[in-house]
């Protein structure tokens, strides 16, 4: 889930929104992808910064296209 | 490829903890604070020291402000000093893009390196290559002699093991008018007599050195002394944040703006001028005719190419005709141009009817500062809906379709120039004497104004966006043509 709020599509999470396109064709099938509206992490103290990304339930800060696809790829071997 | 980078998060982070600091009137007195707060002690430095990081976002603060960094007379002021200076109204120039001297890295101008990945072979094709004898072998590894090479690049080519790298300078490879060069301490000088603002530079720098000096205080100030705000959306805006329109004209209502307008409103009018004057023109002889609604492509006519400027269209730009009615509905109001690109800065500066402006990013920002989600924001039904055409005019294309649609009788065959590069560049300088068209369509940047160097959305996202608004907006009428 990628927070399409606009406190993280400023500060990077406009790139993210064509995150789907940079998952290798293989594990298209198996990744879903949605955007969401502000995950409310922006807010309190101590999250972490934008832009967030929600991978099942783990939170990513900061979130790039690579570290997205690192938790992704860690989530699908658990 | 990411389009985003830290340079820009880090200025975005800025510009929302300035627009916080205004909207609690807290600004003279905490600014000084924030080099700190953004690199507290203790923490990595991305330069070499904290103290250097701070420096630089001093200065980064200080075009946010308004300021040109070049006029700094002491080191000494504050920011503070700089925040009285702007909220007491000073004058401005026309310079938009400024240098922060700290943060230019003086990349080095060499352009050609051996790299010490050299293995000192025997064929040594890079000797054998080279016109200018401007390599020599000692230590067992190829050394260029920089006073001999005229950086054609073929040790690069032969090189066996690539051990020959090209290093750019990243702000000068991209200016299409070598208007950035080193001043004698290696740092980086726009020369305002060639520069036409087109912000490539800016986007291009890895230090973040280049900076635009915003026009947020002088808004703020605007409000506060009682004017009236209003709002000029570019119509590129369409395609930003996600969002739709509907939302995005209401946020500027929460944000403050007592009235709001579409550019694209203004577009219609563009459109109507332009194929009657393409009209015109062509029955009068004239072989083709240049669009005129960038205005950095008319910089680069009136700097670089004055023998195009016959050809370009006096037709004005939708921004001034929306501003223009703007100002006859309300004489008194503080008129801002909500923009895309830098180069739209230096026009509404020489525009008659506007007065500030507001990138897309500071923009962003103060929705930010604001905690505002345009996700949560109520759309604003009702006002004026641009046509389809006027909206079209944010992409590369959409002006000459857009001209297409009215210019009765007139057979168009044109050329889209896509973006100013050097290659564009001669393409421009040869059009006078060989052009065979009719007419040409210039957008200074890839994509038109959606690529601009403000925007937020990556451009093919924005495209979509815009092809959504134009898909919901009607066609353009003839009746809407003035007389």
């Amino acid at each position: 889930m990628i927070c399409a709020g606009t406190h993280c599509y400023l500060m990077g999470g406009a790139e993210l929104q064509l995150f789907h396109e940079y998952l290798p064709a293989g594990l298209r099938d198996s990744v879903i992808v949605t955007g969401s509206p502000c995950l409310g992490n922006c807010n309190c103290e101590g999250s972490g910064k934008p832009p967030f990304v929600m991978v099942n339930d783990i939170i990513v800060e900061q979130a790039t296209i690579q570290s997205l696809l690192e938790v992704v790829n860690a989530e699908l071997k658990n | 490829m990411s389009v985003t980078n830290n340079a820009m998060i880090i200025r975005r982070d800025l510009l929302t903890r300035i627009i916080k600091l205004m909207e609690r009137e807290e600004l003279e007195k905490k600014i000084d604070r924030i080099p700190l707060e953004v690199r507290p002690r203790g923490e990595d430095s991305v330069r070499c020291c904290v103290h250097k990081d701070r420096a630089v976002l001093k200065y980064k603060l200080m075009a946010i402000l308004g300021f040109n960094i070049a006029d700094e007379t002491d080191e000494l002021t504050p920011l503070s000093e700089y925040v009285r200076m702007a909220y007491n109204g000073r004058s401005q120039s026309d310079v938009v893009l400024t240098v922060v001297d700290e943060a230019c890295s003086s990349c080095r101008q060499t352009s050609y390196e051996v790299s010490n990945l050299c293995r000192g072979c025997v064929a040594r094709p890079c000797i054998n290559n080279c016109p200018k004898d401007a390599i020599r072998f000692f230590n067992g590894q190829a050394h260029i002699d920089h006073k001999a090479c005229v950086n054609c690049g073929k040790c690069l080519k032969m090189c066996p093991f690539h051990a020959i790298v090209y290093m750019p300078v990243p702000c000068e490879e991209v200016c299409p008018v070598n208007a950035i060069k080193k001043n004698d301490r290696g740092v980086e000088y726009i020369d305002p007599a060639k520069c036409i603002n087109c912000g490539k530079c800016m986007i291009a720098c890895p230090f973040g050195a280049i900076m635009e000096k915003s026009n947020l205080v002088d808004i703020f100030r605007n409000k506060i002394e009682g004017k009236k705000l209003i709002a000029l959306l570019a119509p590129a805006i369409a395609g930003q944040f996600g969002s739709d329109i509907q939302r995005i004209r209401s946020s500027f209502h929460m944000l403050g703006f007592d009235y709001v307008y579409e550019v694209a409103e203004g577009a219609e009018q563009t459109i109507f001028n332009e194929a009657a004057e393409l009209k015109e023109r062509l029955e009068e002889g004239q072989p083709f005719m240049t669009t005129s609604c960038c205005p950095g492509y008319t910089s680069l006519v009136d700097k670089h190419i004055p023998a195009l400027k016959p050809f370009v269209s006096h037709t004005r730009s939708p921004m001034h005709y929306m501003a223009k009615k703007a100002r006859e509905e309300h004489q008194d109001a503080c008129i801002v141009f909500v923009s895309p690109c830098p180069a739209k800065k230096w026009e509404v500066y020489h525009d008659s009817y506007t007065d500030y402006t507001l990138s897309f990013e500071e923009y962003g920002a103060w929705l930010v500062a604001r905690q505002l989600d345009l996700n949560d924001i109520e759309p604003l039904e009702g006002g004026y809906t641009p046509a389809a055409e006027a909206r079209g005019f944010a992409t590369s294309g959409g002006v000459t379709a857009a001209v297409k649609k009215v210019a009765e009788g007139v057979n168009i065959n044109e050329t889209i120039i896509n973006g100013i590069d050097k290659a564009a560049l001669r393409q421009l300088k040869n059009m006078p004497r060989n052009y065979q068209g009719n007419f040409v369509e210039v957008m200074t940047c890839e994509n038109g104004c959606i690529g601009g160097c403000n925007v937020i959305s990556n451009p093919r996202l924005a495209a979509k966006k815009i092809q959504e608004a134009m898909e919901n907006a009607p066609g353009i009428l003839a009746e809407k043509a003035l007389p």
